[in-house]
Order: structure tokens, then sequence, then C-alpha cells
């Protein structure tokens, strides 16, 4: 009988979350006249489902990187505009490999579990390890429009494993007036090449927009005993799109993206290169319909496919496709209500290619064992919210998802709410508190995957069985539970913008490694709580400053302490992050500075020896100067181009070195890029 | 399973109650946007203090009867006040004024309403394309800017329109009509727009 009423749901609506933007870059005035007129084009003005929603109206942390900042950024990287945000820890591990994490309190490896990313609607981690792959991902840095980043739980409209945030990278529309051709190059023989091009059809409605973005680098990491370095990157991201909006109010959008990537990455035991080709591809269809001032809908269907390299190039293949809808009412009762309901179902499957167990050991190329490496997994989801606003300046939000999932024992469904209130203080201030419930269920590798990556016999230093990874079937889904309070001001004549957030996340049912026995399992229940501080100061129309501090304090519960096997303590729990940005703008001269020092976590070469690495803290740099001019009249006319010098790292350059198991030195060497861009 | 059921319900319910009336078309901007986006556009014009007499005054007109364009107005002459100290355009005091007008305002009287005003840019809060081909005449007559806050009022004789499409701030200017109006955007401004020769 429930599967009747789940598919007639589904078929009833037969589609997707759209789980664009739930709010968007709607500042005070005071603060938007501090705005270059190219970024308040940029800037999103309503949510997804068609309302005007401020961003002092959402009652979550959040944090938006506009196109503009994404241009002022100095970024190589998806990963490097995200040193930017409040709060976020970011770990290079070596040239072309990151960690993103939210609130992470135990991070073991550089792959963050519980964070959503989205590109255009499409859910883009890994579902082997739920984790992002971020250096395949199928978007090039001059193609986003913006990026949206919401700091804890985000609320029930969005999929499932939004644990710990949400980052949602949304791309040009095809028709933006923003065709550009870009050629960078600089330290460590990096290059990048870069156009896109969109155009409307005449008055049909139709636009289409293609971009092709080539980029390669030598890395930075190479054993003492080798003159070269082992993690070189090569990626070739190419993507299409054609949107169609017949009317004001509907919209249809088929994008198509593609990421190949030809790299090579350390190898774990000779810090030798080893290839580790990946490639990750996607379809998204979305359709909005502002059917009504009172109704509107959207739905939306992905199919991703991703390619990654366990042991052999591509030996990882996972299919993930999913459709949704989400529909919104908007009505006066008592005040005036947004209500919106949806569904979503999704659909992951995964090969792994089950290795000959350590056929190459003894050439020093070892391959791993990998047995039931072939997994699929169905998550049905529903979900209803309301938004109430009985006065003006007070928002009641209050919302259910309910997550079906083959993974959990007895597929029994799991309800994830959360409530929320806001309510503005005075014009300039407003005070937002939540509390929400929600779940990560495990992923293949905890779950079905069972992987020896070193043999004992060959390091047993490193735990009992050597290193292993060994899923179980058992797993309960680990629960979170989110408190939070947030206060946003505009203080000294609304010059400084200032915005505070207090958490504390209690996890029970923690999915974790146990190094005695090399087996995942539900290990106790960690406590993380933190501040996240943040401030903005307009000094002139021309000079702005930026600050931004957090601290995260992860405790461990009794019977984590007691299980010393489980890898999840830091002997040093306490983390701080700070970070600090000047932005400065004189007619054609752009000047941009920012600073980000992490104390408290490990160096991010840890993801390549989790155990020898030991430094507590490090430093993230960049600087960016750039002159706009105009090209001179060639045959198709005079255009807009920058040029423009960044610096990265050029403060927190060092070279780490370390013995296990044999010397590997990981530089994070200065890196400077010349580059030119042109607009047409 | 109770929880999908009562979903389920309440979806069907909703759907079957929620009243189907005429697509909403209201692309209007959020006022506190527009107006930011306005001043930064009117910077851009290198004539815009040609009638100045040292000070630029912004009239936003709407017609007696339009509550939305009325309630839009007031509240772009309540966020300016706001942002006064920091809102000069090109080192300029700068002023915004609400000005009314019957519906049957005559060519005359609205011509003689501008200058006497010394408007350097009037603001169209205006959707009926009759009253807008009055108000364009006579801006183009007087050399005065005019911006309205939808697309289509670009196309009745506006010179620049401010208006929310695909959820973003969109500008379209009628390069024609801004020449006759005596302005001069430079090229970086115009490639941020729809340009409409």
């Amino acid at each position: 009988m429930k599967n009747i009423f789940k598919w007639g749901f589904l078929l009833l609506f037969s589609s997707t979350l759209s789980i664009n933007a739930l709010a968007d870059d709607t500042t005070h005035v005071a603060q938007m006249m501090g705005m270059s007129l190219e970024n308040l084009l940029t800037m999103k003005v309503t949510s997804s489902s068609g309302r005007e929603q401020k961003l002092d109206d959402v009652a979550n942390a959040m944090y938006v990187i506009t196109k503009e900042d994404i241009e002022r950024s100095g970024a190589r990287e998806v990963a490097d505009l995200l040193y930017r945000v409040p709060g976020l820890q970011i770990r290079q591990a070596n040239g072309h490999q990151y960690g993103v994490g939210i609130r992470e309190g135990t991070w073991v490896a550089d792959i963050v579990d519980n964070i959503l990313v989205l590109i255009d609607g499409a859910v883009v981690f890994n579902p082997m390890m739920s984790g992002v792959v971020w250096e395949n991902l199928p978007v090039s840095l001059n193609e986003i429009e913006r990026i949206e980043i919401i700091r804890g739980s985000p609320g029930v409209l969005y999929s499932s494993n939004a644990v710990n945030g949400v980052i949602n990278i949304i791309t040009k529309a095809a028709d933006e007036k923003d065709n550009y051709v870009s050629q960078e190059g600089g330290t460590q023989s990096y290059r990048d090449t870069s156009i896109g091009v969109g155009e409307k059809i005449g008055t049909t409605g139709l636009a289409l927009r293609a971009y092709f973005d080539n980029q390669f680098d030598q890395g930075f990491t190479k054993n003492t005993t080798s003159t070269s370095f082992s993690d070189r990157y090569l990626s070739d991201r190419d993507g299409a799109r054609l949107d169609y909006t017949p009317s004001d109010h509907q919209r249809l959008s088929v994008i198509a993206n593609n990421n190949q990537v030809n790299a090579t990455s350390p190898n774990l035991i000779s810090g030798m290169e080893t290839k580790a080709p990946g490639q990750t591809a996607s379809a998204i269809i979305n359709y909005t319909d502002k059917v009504t001032d009172v109704y509107d809908y959207s739905i939306h269907f992905d199919h991703v496919e991703q390619l990654a390299t366990l042991f052999n190039p591509d030996d990882v293949v996972v299919h993930t496709t999913s459709a949704s809808t989400q529909h919104n009412f908007h009505y006066d009762l008592a005040g005036s209500h947004v209500t919106s309901v949806g569904g979503e179902l999704r659909y992951n499957a995964l090969n792994v290619e089950e290795s000959n167990p350590f056929q190459s050991i003894a050439t020093g190329n070892p391959s791993g064992l990998v047995t039931n490496g072939h997994a699929t997994q169905k998550i049905i989801s529903f979900f209803a919210q309301d938004e109430y606003r009985p006065i003006d300046k007070l928002i009641l939000t209050a919302g259910v998802r309910e997550d079906d999932n083959t993974m959990i024992i007895g597929h029994d469904p799991l309800y994830s709410p959360k409530v929320s209130a806001l309510y503005h203080l005075t014009e300039n201030r407003s005070i937002w508190a939540s509390s929400s419930q929600t779940y990560r269920t495990p992923s293949f590798t905890d779950h079905d995957l069972s992987m020896v990556i070193v043999p004992p016999s060959l390091f047993p230093p490193y735990y009992g069985e050597g290193l292993t990874y060994r899923g179980s079937t058992d797993l309960k889904p680990e629960e979170n539970l989110t408190q939070e309070i947030g206060y946003r001001t505009l203080l000294l004549d609304q010059k400084l913008k200032a915005d505070a957030t207090l958490f504390l996340t209690d996890v029970k049912d923690v999915i974790a490694l146990n190094g005695d026995t090399g087996a995942y399992s539900n290990d106790g229940s960690l406590r993380d709580t933190g501040v996240e501080l943040s401030l903005n100061y307009q000094y002139t129309p021309e000079l702005s400053f930026s600050t931004d501090y957090s601290y995260l304090y992860p405790h461990s519960k009794p019977e984590t302490a007691n299980n010393p096997g489980t890898l999840l303590l830091d002997d040093d729990p306490s983390k701080n992050i700070i970070g600090i940005g000047a932005r400065y703008t004189k007619n054609q001269l752009k000047l941009d500075l920012y600073a980000k020092y992490f104390e408290g976590y490990s160096f991010p070469a840890m993801a390549v020896d989790p155990i020898n690495v030991k430094v507590r803290g490090y430093y993230k740099t960049f600087l960016r100067i750039s002159y706009d001019f105009q090209t001179p009249n060639w045959a198709a006319g005079k255009h807009d181009a920058t040029v423009y010098l960044e610096g990265n790292d050029l403060v927190g350059a060092r070279k780490i070195e370390y013995n296990a198991p044999s010397g590997t030195e990981v530089f994070v060497n200065p890196a400077v890029t010349a580059g030119v861009k042109v607009k047409f | 399973m109770k929880m999908t059921k009562w979903i389920c319900i309440l979806l069907s319910a909703c759907l079957f109650f929620s009243p189907l009336p005429a697509h909403a078309g209201a692309n209007i901007l959020p006022s506190d946007i527009f107006l930011v986006i306005m001043l930064k556009a009117l910077s851009y014009d290198r004539n815009i203090d040609r009638l100045s007499e040292g000070k630029i005054v912004i009239g936003v007109v709407y017609i007696n009867g339009d509550k939305q364009a009325q309630d839009f107005a007031w509240k772009i002459k309540d966020n300016f006040a706001n942002i006064q100290s920091q809102s000069q355009i090109k080192n300029l005091p700068t002023e915004i004024k609400v000005l009314s007008f019957d519906k049957n305002v005559s060519r005359e009287t609205f011509e003689e309403q501008l200058q006497q005003n010394h408007l350097s840019a009037v603001v169209v809060a205006s959707q009926d394309p009759g009253i807008n081909k009055i108000i364009f005449e006579t801006t183009r007559k007087l050399a005065v800017n005019s911006i309205c806050y939808s697309s289509a009022c670009v196309e009745e004789g506006a010179g620049l329109g401010i208006f929310l499409k695909d959820n973003s701030p969109r500008m379209v200017v009628n390069l024609q009509v801004v020449k006759q109006e005596g302005s001069d955007y430079n090229a970086r401004f115009l490639a941020l727009c729809e340009v409409v020769k």
C-alpha cells in the first residue's frame, strides 16, 4: 500500500526538487550601494520558489559568492573560492586534490561526507564515499554565476546528505550576455585556456551556450628520490546548455557538462606518481513555472556519471539518476504563508573493479583488493514545509522530510524535521534560531565495499590489519541534531555589516572506521560546538575590508573515548580559522587581498599520510591586481578586456617533508598567474 | 508511512483547491534594488549633470489611483532617504521627488512640472501605454533621462528599463532614445545592458 502512495505521488508530479538558491544575495540598500553595477546585475533576488527572499530573512548561516567575487578571487579551482567563506575548512592535499568541510570536528581524511554539493541542482558528490571529488567537478570557474553556501542543516527542501551544509553551484544561463575568451599562465607550469559563448536565437525564446576550458599544472608533490612531481593535473572541461523561455513565467533548461581529467597522484607507498584519471559527466533538465501569484513549481531531472581511480585507472564507475519536484503555494491565513511540498527519487549504482590483490607489490606498484564492488541504492523522499509570517517582523518555518533509503536496515523511513524562527528587531538588526534533525546514510564504502589497500605484512605500523576498509550492512544512519542561533546587524552608519552564528551539533551512531578491526561501525557519539563571525566594512565606495573568525570545539562522548580503535579523535581538538581581506576599486584598477589561517587542523598532506604529518596550522593567501581596458578596434570591434596578475601563497609557502613510507616532499609553492580575459 | 499519506492528501488537496488565475507577470524589481541600480546607472551617464544647476533631481512619477505604482514611488523615496549621504551622482547633491498626475494629464501640464522641478531624470512608475507615451515624448523633448521598471516600456519609448527577469535584475537601453534625451553612456555600461537600437 505504501508503495502505491509513493509512486502515485511521484507520478502525480513526475519530477525533481529544484534546489536552487534558498535565499539570495539581496542585501540592505546601503550595502548594495557598495556593490558594483555589474555585481548588482548578477545577484539573485528571489528564491527558487519565485519569491523574493532577502538574505536578512533567511534563518540559516548563509554566504553567497557572486560572479564578481569569482572573477576577483585569484582562484584556480572551485575549492580555492571556498577559502573565503567564513567557517569553511579547506585542505589542499596536493596540486589538485582538495577536501572541503563545514563544521567538521573529526576529520580523518580528505573525504568529507556530510555536505551536499550541487551543480544546477544535480547532486555531484560521489556516493561511493559520499564525498566530493573536487578536481573532477564538471564546471569551469568562468561559467559559474554564483555559489551559495549554507553552513549547518539547510532545511527539508534540500536533498538527503545535506547534514552539515550545502554548496550550491549555479552556472550562467544561456541568455547571459557574458561571452569571453581567456588565457592564463603561471608557475608550476600552469596554463588555462577558456572560452564561453551564449547567444539568443532571435525572438524564439531559445538561447544556446557552450564553453570549453583546458587546464594543466604540474603540481608540487614529489618523492625525494625523484626529480619530477607526482601530482600533475590536466583537465578538459566542456559543456553546453539550451534555455527556452516561452514566457515571462516559464523556463526550461537542458544542461550537459563534462570534465575529463588526466591526473597523477602520489602513491601511498612509494610517493612516486600513480595515474589517477577521472571523469564526471552530467545531464540536467530543469523546468520552472510561476503559474500564478499563488502557485509555482519546478521539476528537475539529472543523470551524473563519475569515473574515478581507486587502484587502477577508471576502476570506479558511479551512476546517479535523480528526479524531483517542488511546489510552492502562497496564501494568507492569519498572516502570510508559503507552503512547499514535493518529492525526490534518487538511484545510485556503483561498480568497482574487483582488483587482483597486491598483484604488483613486488614491483613497487601495489594494487589493492576490492570485493563486493557492485551495489545499488534507491532513495525516495517527500517533504513539506510552511513558512509563516504572522507579522512583518517575524518569520516562522517548520517542515519535515521523509527519506526511504534501501541502505537503511529494514528500509525504515527516516524523518528529518526542522523548525526555525527569525525576528527583525529593527530595520538593521535581526536574530534567528533553528533546530533540525538530519541523517547521513552510509556510503557504499561504509556499507558494501571491502577494500584492502595496504596489507599488514607490508605496512604493520598503520593499523592492526594493515590499511583496510570493510563495509558493514548492519550500519544505522548517523543521526545529527543541530541547534543554531544567529544575529545580523548593520552598524556605523550602515557601513559595517556583522554576522554571527553559534551552533551546537550532536551526532549519534557515528559511522567510523575502527582501526583495530578495519571495519566500519556505529561507534558512539560526538558533540561539536562553535561560533562563526564575519564583518564587512565599506570604508569608502572604493575600499572595503572584511574579516571572519570561526571556532570549533569537538567533544567526544565517553563511549567513543572508550573505544581507542575508532579513528575519530584528534589529540588537540579545538580549531580556529581566521580570515582577513581587502578590496579596492578605482576606475579600471582592482586590487584584492585575502589571507586565511587554519589553526588546529592537520596539514593537508594528511590525506596522503594521515598519521605522520602533525603540522597544526597553515596559511592560504590570495593577491590579485587587475586593470580593465578596451581592446583596440579589431575587425570584430572594440571589446572590454581585463589583464591581471595573481599571487597565491606568496605568504605561507613552505615545504613539508615526512618519511613514511618513503621520503616525500610536499611543497606549497608561491603560485603566480598572469592572465587576460576579453569579453565580447 | 502515515506521514507519506498525509503529505499526499495535503498536496492533492492544495492542487485541487488552488485557484489558477491568469499568469503572474509582474517582473518589477523590489524598490530598494531598483533604486540602487538606477543611481549607479545614472552615474554612468556623462551628461547627467547637463540640467543639474548644481543639483541632480530625480522625479518618480505615478498616476493617481495606481496603488502599486504609488507604493513603489514612495518606497524609492524612503529608501533614498536612508542612503542620501552616500548616494551622490557625479559628486552633486541628489534629490528624489515623488510626482503624481491624474490619468488625463495633458502633455503641457507634464512638461511644465518637469521644468518647474528641474528634473534630470524621470522614473516612470506606470504601465499605462497611453500615459507613458505622453511622458516619454516629453522627456525626449526636454532632454531628460527616462527610466522605467519594465522591458515593455522601453519599447514604448523609455530610454532605460530596469526590471526583473529570471530572478535577476536586468537593464535594457534604447540607444536611439537615450541619444535623443542627451545621455551618453560609456561602452562598459552598455555591455551590461540589453541594447535596443
